[in-house]
Protein backbone atom coordinates (compact mmCIF):
# COMPACT_ATOMS: atom_id res chain seq x y z
CA UNK A 1 0.00 0.00 0.00
CA UNK A 2 1.39 3.40 -0.89
CA UNK A 3 1.23 6.55 1.15
CA UNK A 4 -1.91 8.56 0.49
CA UNK A 5 -5.12 6.69 -0.09
CA UNK A 6 -6.17 5.82 -3.57
CA UNK A 7 -9.62 4.81 -4.79
CA UNK A 8 -8.32 1.32 -5.45
CA UNK A 9 -6.98 0.92 -1.90
CA UNK A 10 -10.21 2.12 -0.38
CA UNK A 11 -12.29 -0.18 -2.56
CA UNK A 12 -10.08 -3.14 -1.70
CA UNK A 13 -10.20 -2.49 2.04
CA UNK A 14 -13.94 -1.87 1.87
CA UNK A 15 -14.40 -5.25 0.20
CA UNK A 16 -12.36 -6.85 3.02
CA UNK A 17 -14.71 -5.23 5.53
CA UNK A 18 -17.74 -6.41 3.60
CA UNK A 19 -16.53 -9.98 3.40
CA UNK A 20 -14.84 -10.52 6.74
CA UNK A 21 -16.03 -7.61 8.91
CA UNK A 22 -19.27 -9.27 10.09
CA UNK A 23 -17.53 -12.31 11.60
CA UNK A 24 -14.74 -10.22 13.18
CA UNK A 25 -17.28 -7.78 14.62
CA UNK A 26 -19.61 -10.49 15.94
CA UNK A 27 -16.80 -12.30 17.74
CA UNK A 28 -15.26 -9.06 19.06
CA UNK A 29 -18.61 -8.02 20.47
CA UNK A 30 -19.18 -11.42 22.04
CA UNK A 31 -15.82 -11.12 23.79
CA UNK A 32 -15.74 -7.42 24.65
CA UNK A 33 -19.44 -6.64 25.10
CA UNK A 34 -19.72 -3.03 24.00
CA UNK A 35 -20.55 -2.30 20.38
CA UNK A 36 -18.16 0.68 20.24
CA UNK A 37 -15.28 -1.47 21.53
CA UNK A 38 -16.10 -4.14 18.99
CA UNK A 39 -15.92 -1.57 16.15
CA UNK A 40 -12.53 -0.37 17.48
CA UNK A 41 -11.33 -3.97 17.66
CA UNK A 42 -12.43 -4.59 14.06
CA UNK A 43 -10.34 -1.63 12.97
CA UNK A 44 -7.31 -2.87 14.91
CA UNK A 45 -7.72 -6.29 13.33
CA UNK A 46 -7.88 -4.83 9.80
CA UNK A 47 -4.83 -2.62 10.44
CA UNK A 48 -3.01 -5.86 11.30
CA UNK A 49 -4.37 -7.48 8.17
CA UNK A 50 -2.94 -4.65 6.07
CA UNK A 51 0.40 -4.82 7.88
CA UNK A 52 0.64 -8.48 6.85
CA UNK A 53 -1.34 -8.21 3.66
CA UNK A 54 0.99 -10.44 1.62
CA UNK A 55 0.74 -13.19 4.20
CA UNK A 56 -3.02 -12.69 4.58
CA UNK A 57 -3.69 -12.98 0.86
CA UNK A 58 -1.78 -16.24 0.68
CA UNK A 59 -3.54 -17.82 3.62
CA UNK A 60 -5.55 -20.88 2.58
CA UNK A 61 -8.23 -19.68 4.99
CA UNK A 62 -8.08 -15.94 5.73
CA UNK A 63 -11.10 -16.42 8.02
CA UNK A 64 -9.12 -18.79 10.25
CA UNK A 65 -6.28 -16.24 10.39
CA UNK A 66 -8.81 -13.57 11.38
CA UNK A 67 -10.30 -15.77 14.11
CA UNK A 68 -6.84 -16.13 15.63
CA UNK A 69 -5.95 -12.42 15.41
CA UNK A 70 -9.36 -11.32 16.74
CA UNK A 71 -9.20 -13.73 19.67
CA UNK A 72 -5.69 -12.68 20.69
CA UNK A 73 -6.45 -8.99 20.30
CA UNK A 74 -9.67 -9.15 22.34
CA UNK A 75 -8.07 -11.24 25.08
CA UNK A 76 -5.25 -8.68 25.25
CA UNK A 77 -7.82 -5.92 25.56
CA UNK A 78 -9.53 -7.76 28.40
CA UNK A 79 -6.17 -7.97 30.17
CA UNK A 80 -5.26 -4.34 29.58
CA UNK A 81 -5.86 -2.57 32.90
CA UNK A 82 -6.78 0.76 31.38
CA UNK A 83 -9.22 -0.75 28.92
CA UNK A 84 -10.59 -3.05 31.59
CA UNK A 85 -11.57 -0.09 33.76
CA UNK A 86 -13.24 1.48 30.73
CA UNK A 87 -15.07 -1.75 29.87
CA UNK A 88 -16.38 -2.13 33.41
CA UNK A 89 -17.39 1.52 33.68
CA UNK A 90 -19.28 1.58 30.42
CA UNK A 91 -20.73 -1.91 30.38
CA UNK A 92 -24.01 -1.87 28.49
CA UNK A 93 -26.78 -3.36 30.61
CA UNK A 94 -28.19 -5.17 27.57
CA UNK A 95 -25.81 -6.17 24.82
CA UNK A 96 -27.71 -6.87 21.66
CA UNK A 97 -26.91 -7.23 18.02
CA UNK A 98 -29.86 -7.33 15.66
CA UNK A 99 -32.08 -8.38 18.52
CA UNK A 100 -29.92 -11.33 19.58
CA UNK A 101 -28.69 -11.10 23.12
CA UNK A 102 -25.08 -12.02 23.64
CA UNK A 103 -24.54 -13.83 26.88
CA UNK A 104 -20.86 -13.65 27.63
CA UNK A 105 -21.26 -12.37 31.17
CA UNK A 106 -18.83 -10.02 32.96
CA UNK A 107 -18.00 -13.04 35.17
CA UNK A 108 -16.87 -15.06 32.19
CA UNK A 109 -14.84 -12.11 30.86
CA UNK A 110 -13.22 -11.83 34.26
CA UNK A 111 -12.41 -15.52 34.17
CA UNK A 112 -10.95 -15.26 30.66
CA UNK A 113 -8.61 -12.49 31.75
CA UNK A 114 -7.49 -14.37 34.84
CA UNK A 115 -6.31 -17.55 33.11
CA UNK A 116 -3.18 -17.91 30.92
CA UNK A 117 -3.60 -16.70 27.33
CA UNK A 118 -3.51 -20.12 25.72
CA UNK A 119 -6.13 -21.46 28.16
CA UNK A 120 -8.38 -18.45 27.46
CA UNK A 121 -7.98 -18.80 23.69
CA UNK A 122 -8.84 -22.52 23.81
CA UNK A 123 -11.90 -21.75 25.97
CA UNK A 124 -13.09 -19.07 23.54
CA UNK A 125 -12.70 -21.36 20.53
CA UNK A 126 -14.52 -24.18 22.27
CA UNK A 127 -17.26 -22.44 24.21
CA UNK A 128 -17.92 -19.37 22.04
CA UNK A 129 -17.15 -20.73 18.57
CA UNK A 130 -18.17 -24.34 19.16
CA UNK A 131 -14.94 -25.76 17.75
CA UNK A 132 -13.85 -29.35 18.13
CA UNK A 133 -10.58 -30.20 19.87
CA UNK A 134 -9.11 -30.95 16.46
CA UNK A 135 -9.98 -27.52 15.05
CA UNK A 136 -8.57 -25.81 18.15
CA UNK A 137 -5.41 -27.90 17.90
CA UNK A 138 -4.97 -26.67 14.31
CA UNK A 139 -5.51 -23.04 15.29
CA UNK A 140 -3.19 -23.10 18.29
CA UNK A 141 -0.60 -25.35 16.67
CA UNK A 142 -0.74 -27.88 19.53
CA UNK A 143 -1.84 -31.50 19.89
CA UNK A 144 -5.45 -32.50 20.60
CA UNK A 145 -4.34 -33.83 23.95
CA UNK A 146 -2.92 -30.41 24.85
CA UNK A 147 -6.25 -28.83 23.88
CA UNK A 148 -8.00 -31.26 26.25
CA UNK A 149 -5.61 -30.23 29.02
CA UNK A 150 -6.12 -26.51 28.33
CA UNK A 151 -9.91 -26.89 28.46
CA UNK A 152 -9.67 -28.89 31.68
CA UNK A 153 -7.56 -26.13 33.21
CA UNK A 154 -10.19 -23.59 32.19
CA UNK A 155 -12.94 -25.72 33.67
CA UNK A 156 -11.06 -26.09 36.95
CA UNK A 157 -10.59 -22.30 37.16
CA UNK A 158 -14.30 -21.83 36.44
CA UNK A 159 -15.27 -24.35 39.14
CA UNK A 160 -12.96 -22.73 41.68
CA UNK A 161 -14.41 -19.32 40.95
CA UNK A 162 -17.94 -20.67 41.34
CA UNK A 163 -17.08 -22.20 44.70
CA UNK A 164 -15.44 -18.95 45.83
CA UNK A 165 -18.43 -16.90 44.77
CA UNK A 166 -20.87 -19.22 46.53
CA UNK A 167 -18.74 -18.92 49.64
CA UNK A 168 -18.65 -15.09 49.40
CA UNK A 169 -22.40 -14.88 48.89
CA UNK A 170 -23.19 -16.94 51.98
CA UNK B 1 -21.22 -18.16 26.75
CA UNK B 2 -23.41 -17.91 23.67
CA UNK B 3 -25.42 -21.04 24.13
CA UNK B 4 -27.07 -20.78 20.72
CA UNK B 5 -23.72 -20.75 18.90
CA UNK B 6 -22.21 -23.71 20.71
CA UNK B 7 -22.45 -26.93 18.78
CA UNK B 8 -25.24 -29.06 20.12
CA UNK B 9 -23.59 -32.18 18.76
CA UNK B 10 -19.94 -32.94 18.18
CA UNK B 11 -20.70 -33.58 14.51
CA UNK B 12 -22.17 -30.10 14.09
CA UNK B 13 -19.86 -27.62 12.35
CA UNK B 14 -18.28 -24.81 14.38
CA UNK B 15 -19.01 -21.14 13.77
CA UNK B 16 -15.68 -21.00 11.97
CA UNK B 17 -16.88 -23.47 9.35
CA UNK B 18 -20.13 -21.51 8.89
CA UNK B 19 -18.21 -18.23 8.64
CA UNK B 20 -15.87 -19.77 6.09
CA UNK B 21 -18.89 -20.84 4.06
CA UNK B 22 -20.36 -17.34 4.18
CA UNK B 23 -16.99 -15.93 3.05
CA UNK B 24 -16.87 -18.44 0.18
CA UNK B 25 -13.73 -20.14 1.53
CA UNK B 26 -14.79 -23.78 1.66
CA UNK B 27 -13.36 -26.09 -0.97
CA UNK B 28 -15.90 -28.21 -2.90
CA UNK B 29 -15.48 -31.25 -0.62
CA UNK B 30 -15.86 -29.22 2.57
CA UNK B 31 -18.85 -27.42 1.09
CA UNK B 32 -20.52 -30.70 0.10
CA UNK B 33 -19.95 -32.14 3.58
CA UNK B 34 -21.48 -29.05 5.17
CA UNK B 35 -24.49 -29.04 2.84
CA UNK B 36 -25.14 -32.71 3.66
CA UNK B 37 -25.03 -31.89 7.37
CA UNK B 38 -27.29 -28.84 6.99
CA UNK B 39 -29.86 -30.89 5.09
CA UNK B 40 -30.34 -33.07 8.16
CA UNK B 41 -29.80 -30.60 10.99
CA UNK B 42 -32.40 -27.92 11.62
CA UNK B 43 -30.33 -26.46 14.48
CA UNK B 44 -27.37 -25.74 12.22
CA UNK B 45 -29.60 -24.29 9.50
CA UNK B 46 -30.90 -21.86 12.12
CA UNK B 47 -27.36 -21.05 13.25
CA UNK B 48 -26.33 -20.31 9.68
CA UNK B 49 -29.40 -18.11 9.15
CA UNK B 50 -28.61 -16.25 12.35
CA UNK B 51 -25.02 -15.60 11.22
CA UNK B 52 -26.32 -14.38 7.85
CA UNK B 53 -28.77 -12.06 9.60
CA UNK B 54 -26.05 -10.68 11.86
CA UNK B 55 -23.77 -10.16 8.86
CA UNK B 56 -26.45 -8.26 6.95
CA UNK B 57 -27.20 -6.19 10.02
CA UNK B 58 -23.49 -5.32 10.40
CA UNK B 59 -23.15 -4.35 6.73
CA UNK B 60 -26.35 -2.27 6.79
CA UNK B 61 -25.45 -0.53 10.06
CA UNK B 62 -21.78 0.21 9.39
CA UNK B 63 -20.26 2.85 7.14
CA UNK B 64 -17.93 0.37 5.43
CA UNK B 65 -16.34 2.96 3.13
CA UNK B 66 -15.71 5.21 6.14
CA UNK B 67 -14.20 2.35 8.15
CA UNK B 68 -11.95 1.45 5.19
CA UNK B 69 -10.77 5.07 4.88
CA UNK B 70 -10.08 5.31 8.63
CA UNK B 71 -8.17 2.01 8.61
CA UNK B 72 -6.00 3.18 5.72
CA UNK B 73 -5.45 6.54 7.39
CA UNK B 74 -4.21 4.76 10.53
CA UNK B 75 -1.97 2.50 8.51
CA UNK B 76 -0.39 5.45 6.69
CA UNK B 77 -0.07 7.44 9.89
CA UNK B 78 1.77 4.54 11.56
CA UNK B 79 4.01 4.13 8.53
CA UNK B 80 4.95 7.82 8.63
CA UNK B 81 5.44 8.04 12.38
CA UNK B 82 7.92 5.19 12.64
CA UNK B 83 10.46 3.97 10.17
CA UNK B 84 9.51 0.40 9.42
CA UNK B 85 12.05 -2.37 9.51
CA UNK B 86 13.27 -2.86 6.04
CA UNK B 87 15.64 -5.18 4.35
CA UNK B 88 18.50 -3.07 3.12
CA UNK B 89 20.11 -5.05 0.40
CA UNK B 90 21.96 -1.83 -0.33
CA UNK B 91 24.04 -2.44 2.74
CA UNK B 92 26.17 -4.77 0.69
CA UNK B 93 25.92 -3.06 -2.67
CA UNK B 94 24.95 0.52 -3.35
CA UNK B 95 24.25 3.27 -0.88
CA UNK B 96 26.43 2.10 1.98
CA UNK B 97 28.85 -0.02 0.04
CA UNK B 98 31.91 1.09 1.99
CA UNK B 99 30.49 0.26 5.36
CA UNK B 100 29.14 -2.97 4.01
CA UNK B 101 32.52 -3.96 2.72
CA UNK B 102 33.92 -3.20 6.17
CA UNK B 103 31.31 -5.43 7.77
CA UNK B 104 32.00 -8.25 5.39
CA UNK B 105 35.76 -7.87 5.75
CA UNK B 106 35.39 -7.85 9.51
CA UNK B 107 33.33 -11.01 9.32
CA UNK B 108 35.93 -12.74 7.19
CA UNK B 109 38.88 -11.55 9.24
CA UNK B 110 37.46 -12.46 12.61
CA UNK B 111 39.07 -15.59 13.94
CA UNK B 112 36.80 -18.54 13.54
CA UNK B 113 37.82 -19.43 17.08
CA UNK B 114 37.21 -22.55 19.03
CA UNK B 115 34.10 -24.62 18.34
CA UNK B 116 31.02 -22.85 19.71
CA UNK B 117 30.47 -23.38 23.39
CA UNK B 118 27.14 -23.47 25.22
CA UNK B 119 27.28 -19.68 25.59
CA UNK B 120 28.69 -18.33 22.38
CA UNK B 121 30.40 -14.97 22.76
CA UNK B 122 28.07 -13.00 20.53
CA UNK B 123 24.80 -14.80 20.95
CA UNK B 124 23.31 -17.59 22.94
CA UNK B 125 23.24 -21.05 21.57
CA UNK B 126 20.54 -23.20 23.03
CA UNK B 127 21.08 -26.48 21.33
CA UNK B 128 23.90 -28.29 19.52
CA UNK B 129 26.32 -26.37 17.29
CA UNK B 130 24.10 -23.50 16.29
CA UNK B 131 24.53 -19.86 17.32
CA UNK B 132 23.48 -16.41 16.19
CA UNK B 133 25.64 -13.32 16.15
CA UNK B 134 25.37 -9.87 14.62
CA UNK B 135 27.27 -6.89 13.32
CA UNK B 136 26.00 -3.47 14.24
CA UNK B 137 26.27 -0.54 11.86
CA UNK B 138 25.71 2.77 13.63
CA UNK B 139 26.43 5.82 11.51
CA UNK B 140 29.53 4.90 9.56
CA UNK B 141 30.92 2.55 12.18
CA UNK B 142 30.57 -1.20 12.03
CA UNK B 143 31.22 -3.31 15.11
CA UNK B 144 30.47 -6.72 16.38
CA UNK B 145 27.32 -6.73 18.51
CA UNK B 146 26.64 -8.76 21.62
CA UNK B 147 23.35 -10.39 22.51
CA UNK B 148 21.62 -8.34 25.20
CA UNK B 149 23.44 -5.06 24.51
CA UNK B 150 21.70 -1.71 24.02
CA UNK B 151 20.57 -0.83 20.50
CA UNK B 152 18.89 2.32 19.19
CA UNK B 153 16.19 2.91 16.58
CA UNK B 154 17.85 3.34 13.22
CA UNK B 155 20.73 0.96 14.02
CA UNK B 156 21.39 -1.52 11.24
CA UNK B 157 21.98 -5.13 12.21
CA UNK B 158 23.47 -7.83 10.08
CA UNK B 159 23.02 -11.26 11.60
CA UNK B 160 25.56 -14.04 11.41
CA UNK B 161 25.05 -17.75 11.80
CA UNK B 162 27.30 -20.44 13.15
CA UNK B 163 26.10 -23.87 12.13
CA UNK B 164 27.92 -27.16 12.56
CA UNK B 165 25.77 -28.69 9.83
CA UNK B 166 24.16 -27.21 6.72
CA UNK B 167 20.42 -26.68 7.00
CA UNK B 168 17.45 -24.39 6.49
CA UNK B 169 17.35 -21.22 8.50
CA UNK B 170 14.83 -18.55 9.49
CA UNK B 171 15.02 -15.73 12.05
CA UNK B 172 11.89 -14.51 13.75
CA UNK B 173 11.70 -11.65 16.27
CA UNK B 174 9.16 -10.51 18.85
CA UNK B 175 9.45 -6.94 20.10
CA UNK B 176 8.17 -5.25 23.25
CA UNK B 177 4.81 -4.63 21.58
CA UNK B 178 4.57 -8.37 20.86
CA UNK B 179 4.84 -7.72 17.13
CA UNK B 180 6.28 -10.69 15.24
CA UNK B 181 8.69 -9.97 12.39
CA UNK B 182 10.47 -12.33 10.05
CA UNK B 183 14.11 -11.12 9.92
CA UNK B 184 15.48 -13.77 7.64
CA UNK B 185 14.87 -14.69 4.88
CA UNK B 186 13.66 -11.33 3.62
CA UNK B 187 10.25 -12.57 2.48
CA UNK B 188 7.78 -15.20 3.62
CA UNK B 189 8.12 -18.59 1.98
CA UNK B 190 10.63 -21.39 2.35
CA UNK B 191 13.43 -21.02 4.90
CA UNK B 192 16.86 -20.02 3.54
CA UNK B 193 19.55 -22.63 2.91
CA UNK B 194 22.68 -22.09 4.94
CA UNK B 195 25.94 -24.03 4.69
CA UNK B 196 27.94 -25.23 7.69
CA UNK B 197 30.37 -22.57 8.94
CA UNK B 198 31.30 -20.18 11.71
CA UNK B 199 30.09 -16.54 11.88
CA UNK B 200 28.65 -16.50 8.38
CA UNK B 201 27.01 -13.12 7.62
CA UNK B 202 23.45 -13.55 6.40
CA UNK B 203 22.35 -11.56 3.33
CA UNK B 204 20.65 -8.23 3.91
CA UNK B 205 20.39 -6.17 7.06
CA UNK B 206 17.67 -5.01 9.39
CA UNK B 207 17.07 -1.39 10.40
CA UNK B 208 15.64 -1.26 13.90
CA UNK B 209 12.37 0.59 14.26
CA UNK B 210 11.14 2.91 17.03
CA UNK B 211 9.62 0.24 19.24
CA UNK B 212 11.60 0.39 22.48
CA UNK B 213 12.11 -2.33 25.06
CA UNK B 214 13.35 -5.88 24.95
CA UNK B 215 13.23 -7.72 21.66
CA UNK B 216 14.26 -11.32 21.14
CA UNK B 217 15.37 -12.79 17.84
CA UNK B 218 15.12 -16.55 17.61
CA UNK B 219 16.92 -18.47 14.88
CA UNK B 220 15.54 -21.83 13.80
CA UNK B 221 17.80 -24.17 11.87
CA UNK B 222 16.22 -27.35 10.58
CA UNK B 223 17.57 -30.31 8.66
CA UNK B 224 14.60 -30.10 6.28
CA UNK B 225 13.09 -27.12 4.54
CA UNK B 226 10.08 -25.47 6.22
CA UNK B 227 7.61 -22.67 5.56
CA UNK B 228 8.48 -19.45 7.39
CA UNK B 229 4.77 -18.57 7.52
CA UNK B 230 4.26 -21.38 10.04
CA UNK B 231 7.12 -19.99 12.09
CA UNK B 232 5.72 -16.45 12.03
CA UNK B 233 2.29 -17.74 13.05
CA UNK B 234 3.81 -19.47 16.07
CA UNK B 235 6.38 -16.73 16.62
CA UNK B 236 5.09 -15.40 19.93
CA UNK B 237 4.73 -18.82 21.50
CA UNK B 238 8.13 -19.92 20.22
CA UNK B 239 9.90 -16.81 21.49
CA UNK B 240 8.04 -16.97 24.82
CA UNK B 241 9.16 -20.58 25.28
CA UNK B 242 12.78 -19.71 24.45
CA UNK B 243 12.71 -16.68 26.78
CA UNK B 244 11.26 -18.77 29.60
CA UNK B 245 13.78 -21.55 29.06
CA UNK B 246 11.03 -24.01 28.18
CA UNK B 247 11.41 -26.66 25.51
CA UNK B 248 10.29 -24.90 22.29
CA UNK B 249 9.89 -28.18 20.37
CA UNK B 250 6.13 -27.97 19.94
CA UNK B 251 6.37 -24.56 18.26
CA UNK B 252 9.05 -25.65 15.82
CA UNK B 253 8.20 -26.56 12.22
CA UNK B 254 8.50 -30.14 11.07
CA UNK B 255 8.75 -33.38 12.97
CA UNK B 256 12.19 -32.78 14.47
CA UNK B 257 15.80 -32.14 13.57
CA UNK B 258 15.54 -28.42 14.40
CA UNK B 259 17.84 -26.34 16.58
CA UNK B 260 17.19 -22.91 18.06
CA UNK B 261 19.42 -19.99 19.05
CA UNK B 262 18.51 -16.59 20.42
CA UNK B 263 19.84 -13.04 20.19
CA UNK B 264 18.47 -10.36 22.52
CA UNK B 265 18.12 -6.67 21.81
CA UNK B 266 17.68 -4.05 24.50
CA UNK B 267 16.17 -1.21 22.47
CA UNK B 268 16.45 2.25 24.00
CA UNK B 269 16.19 5.80 22.72
CA UNK B 270 19.32 7.28 21.23
CA UNK B 271 21.10 9.49 23.78
CA UNK B 272 20.59 13.23 23.16
CA UNK B 273 23.30 14.69 20.97
CA UNK B 274 24.07 11.39 19.27
CA UNK B 275 23.12 12.28 15.72
CA UNK B 276 24.37 9.08 14.12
Amino acid sequence: MSNGQTQVERAEVESLYRRYGPAVFRRAQALLGREADAHDAVQDVFVRVLHSYGEFRHESSPMTWLYRVTTNLCLNWLRDTRRRAELLRQQDPEQTVAGVRLELSPDVRDLLRSVPGEVAAAAVYHHVDGMTHEEIAGLLGVSRRTVGNLLERFQRSADKRLVRRDHDER
Amino acid sequence: MTSDSTSADSSCPSDLVLDRRLAGELDPQEAARLEAHLAGCAGCRQRLERLERLAESYRAGTDLAGEAARTLARLHQEAESRPRRSRVAAWLAGVAAAAAAAALALALLLPSGPPPTEKAAHGTRLKGGFALGAFLKRGEEVERARSGQVFHPGDALRFTCTARRAGHLALVAVDAKRVVTLYHPSSAGPAASVPAGVGQPLPGSTILDETLGPETVVGVLCAESFDTKTLVRRGRELVDAVRAGRDPARWLPGAGGCQVARFDLDKRTRPPGDAR
